[in-house]
């Protein structure tokens, strides 16, 4: 090698290192006449995007996703489904505090409403992480209540309470049955809590409303051959006039002090049925009669009202 | 009046084998004098405006279902044939409530153990109907009430009893010689190597450990099973306590009377899965000492035989005093009656629809909208729907059906009369030589080509 040689590569190599930490800085570097080029216009940052729309915001607060219109789900207005109402009135007896998320039975892990989605707060126990933010069915809502409220009530053994809840399950709730959803109530009841709110298309519209009287219908035959509405009321009527019976001139069911899950499932069948307003009102109102003329069940469903909802109104 | 109750036919030696009959006979026989009712082992649920039994044909007047024959019963005949005169405005609630717990916690256990079961349905079940029913409703009336007790029970998850547990015993000369030896030691009662027959403790799990035994379906049913008898019986025990009756008052109510309905049908049967009559038996004695001392009071000690009520109901004689020495010839105590002559023509019409209706496609193309029987009385105004009318729908569909039917009408005729020309002789071309494909390729290409 020769010194001009060796001369030539020292100088190479001197220029080389002058030049190199510049590209290497990063690729992402702009070139010189871009970068001008874009300094010529003023920089407009755009705000970060919002989060999804369903993308749960609140995680420090319980989530109970009900029925209910979107406005009701933000006032916290009692749900006008009874199996909702129900759930969401003995979660607000025992002092939990929660969310309404407005939704519907295709948005539940159990396919049916209300669940209810806990808070991150509640996985104390690490074990638990994982099963904390796992939803509650609301065949589960109860012992998850029990374990999450400090204030929760056990349930009475009361001898008659297994059989007046099966008042409550099964006559009335059959009555319910058919007087929203084969009723003449179908067009003031169902169509516009139910069916409106899920689409837009009317094609869409008419397989839901066929599937939820299909529904009903087959949930009602299982007990009968034939759906005979004076039967059903008869027997609601008869289960009712229990109730009141039951109820006596005691404040709460089976002489609690505080109000518990069984008052609750009174409550939401007495409340709906009792609400003027509900969808577009009643047109049927062979089964709303049987509650008007009950005082007492009249009175157990204002007091909570009162107590509960006042908020909401 | 003489009160006409009909009922399905006896079986298990209760006066039917429906739960809800049984409990309305049982009613009948405590508190109606025998001169004033008549009772009809009956199959034709027709004259019936429910479609069901039992039912009740008091002059002019159906009433279907216990609760509702009961409560006429306490409305009409100024209250002569009311059972629960002595209960207070309070029992009387109890006993409503308690009739619905009953009839809702009771049902799917019936349903499950005489119909869902596939053992025991194919054991007792089935053989029983066939002794009540005329040999063309044994094809639908049992399937149908089978369904209609899986559908009932379908939330419970318990299918996993439908599944037929009997392995195939296959008759001598089917299997190889090996087989045949087993079968022979099978029967002598000689314990075989054939250890899948049975779920015996050597095949515990299959080595996947208890867990895995207990979960296995067979055992996840038991404790389900279990789980849902003691919702019945638990609450029952209680309310029964140290009394003779389960309300106070010293003598039966209608609630006893639906009580021992329910609980016959699950006691008396015999049965290949007798997990409920074990239930009754090993944790609640004291409840069974209350169905045999409650047949005893209400039916008395008579194990009524299908085939002699059969032979008076299906008798054409009118004159009652022959009834009555049929009856005592034959030791039965109820009133028994013959059913009411019915045409020819109806019974016959009665098969073809049962037949039809049965039929896998022609009962999908028959409308079957279910029977929805309401008086609007209390209607106020009517709201107009906002989905699109039936009208519209209709039109809808009539116009693609035109549509279609257009389309395929061009197809076929197109089919029909194929134009002439070269596409005949295109078609008519003898195969080309040994090139196959390619040959029909290159043959495509040459026809491009100008001729």
């Amino acid at each position: 090698m020769t010194t001009e040689q060796s001369e030539r590569n020292g100088t190479q190599s001197n220029t080389e290192t002058e030049r190199r930490p510049q590209p290497s800085r990063s690729i992402f570097t702009v070139p010189t006449p871009i970068k001008q080029l874009f300094d010529r216009f003023p920089l407009l940052t755009y705000p970060a995007n919002e989060l999804p729309l369903r993308a749960p915001r609140h995680r420090d607060a319980h989530v109970l996703y009900i029925f209910a219109t979107e406005e009701g789900a933000r006032n916290g207005a009692p749900s006008y489904n009874p199996a909702c109402l129900k759930w969401q009135t003995y979660l607000k007896f025992n002092d939990i505090p929660f969310r309404l998320v407005s939704s519907n039975n295709h948005a539940s892990p159990s396919g049916a409403l209300p669940f209810l989605l806990p808070s991150h707060e509640s996985e104390s126990i690490p074990t638990e992480l994982s099963r904390a933010t796992q939803p509650v069915p609301s065949a589960k809502l109860q012992r998850w209540t029990m374990n999450n409220s400090s204030s929760a009530v056990e349930e009475p053994g009361d001898l008659r309470y297994e059989a007046y809840l099966s008042l409550l399950d099964h006559r009335i709730r059959r009555a319910w049955l058919y007087t929203v959803y084969l009723s003449p109530n179908t067009t003031s009841l169902a169509e516009p809590l139910y069916i409106l709110p899920s689409s837009t298309n009317p094609f869409v519209r008419l397989t839901l409303a066929h599937e939820l009287r299909r529904a009903a219908e087959k949930e009602l035959l299982k007990h009968s051959a034939v759906i005979n509405a004076d039967i059903l009321y008869k027997e609601a009527d008869e289960a009712f006039s229990a109730l009141e019976m039951a109820l006596g001139d005691d404040e709460w069911f089976f002489g609690n002090k505080k109000p518990g899950l069984f008052d609750a499932s009174v409550f939401a069948y007495t409340h709906l049925l009792l609400d003027e307003g509900l969808g577009k009102g009643w047109v049927d109102t062979s089964l709303r009669d049987k509650v008007v003329g009950r005082r007492k069940l009249v009175q157990h469903r204002e007091r909570i009202l009162k107590a509960y909802y006042a908020d909401s109104a | 009046m003489v009160l006409q109750l009909h009922v399905w036919g006896p079986a298990f030696g209760l006066p039917s084998i429906d739960a809800e009959c049984t409990a309305s006979v049982a009613y009948f026989n405590r508190i109606v004098p025998q001169a004033h009712w008549v009772l009809v082992a009956d199959y034709d649920t027709s004259i019936s405006p429910q479609n069901e039994y039992p039912l009740l044909i008091d002059g002019s007047t159906y009433v279907t279902g216990f609760t509702n024959i009961v409560s006429h019963l306490r409305n009409h005949h100024s209250g002569a044939y009311d059972l629960d005169y002595h209960l207070t405005s309070e029992q009387q609630t109890d006993r409503t409530a308690f009739v619905s717990f009953l009839q809702s916690a009771a049902t799917p256990l019936v349903d499950l153990s005489l119909y869902v079961s596939s053992e025991n349905y194919s054991a007792a079940t089935s053989s029983s109907y066939t002794a009540i029913l005329p040999w063309y409703l044994n094809y639908t009336i049992p399937p149908t009430r089978r369904d209609l007790a899986r559908s009932r029970t379908a939330h419970l998850g318990l299918s996993s009893l439908d599944v037929s547990l009997q392995r195939d015993v296959a008759g001598p000369g089917s299997m190889s010689l090996g087989s045949d030896f087993e079968a022979a030691k099978r029967d002598a009662g000689i314990p075989t190597a054939d250890t899948g027959a049975q779920p015996n403790m050597l095949s515990m799990g299959r080595g996947k450990g208890l867990q895995g035994f207990l979960s296995s379906p067979i055992y996840a049913a038991r404790f389900k099973l279990d789980t849902l008898t003691n919702e019945l019986l638990e609450p029952l025990f209680e309310l029964l306590g140290k009394k003779d009756y389960l309300l106070e008052g010293g003598r039966p109510s209608s609630l006893d009377c639906l009580a021992f309905g329910y609980l016959a049908t699950m006691f008396y049967p015999t049965l290949p899965q007798a997990w409920l009559k074990e239930a009754l038996q090993l944790r609640y004695p004291r409840l069974v000492r209350y169905i045999s001392r409650l047949r005893e009071e209400l039916l008395g000690r008579e194990d009524i035989q299908a085939a002699d009520v059969w032979t008076i109901s299906s008798s054409k004689t009118k004159n009652e005093a022959s009834i009555t020495d049929t009856r005592n010839s034959v030791g039965l105590r109820l009133p028994w009656h013959p059913r009411s002559a019915r045409p020819l023509h109806t019974t016959l019409k009665r098969a073809t629809d049962e037949m039809v209706s049965n039929l896998p496609l022609v009962a999908k193309l028959l409308p079957q909208d279910a029977v929805i029987q309401a008086s609007n009385t209390n209607i106020s105004t009517t709201i107009p729907s906002s989905l699109p009318s039936p009208i519209l729908m209709k039109t809808l569909r009539i116009f693609t059906a035109a549509i279609v039917g257009t389309f395929t009408g061009i197809a076929i005729v197109h089919r029909r009369n194929p134009r002439d020309g070269d596409l005949i002789f295109w078609a008519l071309r003898p195969g080309g030589g040994g090139l196959g494909e390619a040959g029909d390729l290159l043959r495509a290409l040459a026809y491009q080509l100008p001729r």
